[in-house]
């Protein structure tokens, strides 16, 4: 399945949904959109993967850098739809802890 | 690009590539053709090549999967400076650190991670049982 994304804007909450495989390719085509959500100051971000069937590190990056932003800007960020071949690799990399992830 | 092994029960394919996005569709395409039997083979291959394209500045790189009944073994020869990603320690840090993820992930899901430099070329063996 081709990497999608879809950014949808209300008032100051943005929501970011993501499907298919998010691998060193698509996460250098999705930098740019998350350098806009940031740049717009959202007070709450919901990060939909409820769809994501892959990630590589290069994929962890941009939740990284999504996640440091909002910590910066004071926003808050939700991870929503994990499933199982993410959750294993979110686990794997300490990032579950780190995100404070149940 | 494929070799048959002359062995029934092992198979060999190869593929050479530039280090660099553009050639990410023809690496995904070769991963998903040849790691069929495991799809963690695939993270394996990308993120190792992930890793020759950030570290080693290599111009070409040349990708062997080996497949047997029981292990698959995908072997990364660039001809980068000496980046040995066996001896990279990633921090242990309770902080999102953005650098050593991909190791991280090698490390825990592969079988054994070797490396060696030869004639100038960085050789790095990643096994998985099957």
């Amino acid at each position: 399945m081709e990497f999608e994304y879809n950014v949808e804007r209300k008032d100051k909450e943005c929501t970011l949904s993501l499907s298919g495989r998010l691998d060193t390719l698509s996460a250098a085509n999705l930098e740019p959109t998350v350098k806009e959500i940031l740049s717009e100051d959202p007070k709450k971000l919901t990060v939909d993967i409820t769809n994501l069937e892959y990630i590589s590190s290069s994929g962890l990056r941009c939740f990284v850098e999504l996640f440091k932003g909002c910590k910066k800007a004071g926003a808050e960020m939700t991870i929503i739809g994990m499933q199982p071949a993410i959750r294993e690799i979110f686990d794997l990399t300490g990032f579950t802890k780190v995100f404070g992830l149940k | 690009m494929t070799k048959p092994n002359t062995n029934i029960n092992h198979h060999s394919s190869f593929l050479t590539m530039e280090p660099k996005l553009e050639e990410w569709p023809r690496l995904l395409a070769f991963a998903e053709d040849e790691c069929q039997l495991d799809p963690t083979a695939t993270l394996l291959l990308e993120e190792a090549m992930a890793n020759v394209v950030r570290h080693s500045g290599a111009t070409k790189v040349t990708l062997e999967i080996e497949q047997s009944e029981n292990k698959i073994n995908i072997i990364i020869i660039d001809d980068g400076c000496c980046f040995d990603p066996t001896a990279y320690q990633p921090k242990e840090s309770e902080e999102l650190e953005i650098g050593g993820q991909g190791i991280r992930l090698m490390r825990a899901m592969s079988d054994s991670l070797t490396y060696k430099r030869e004639n100038q070329k960085n050789i790095l063996t990643i096994s998985k049982l099957l």
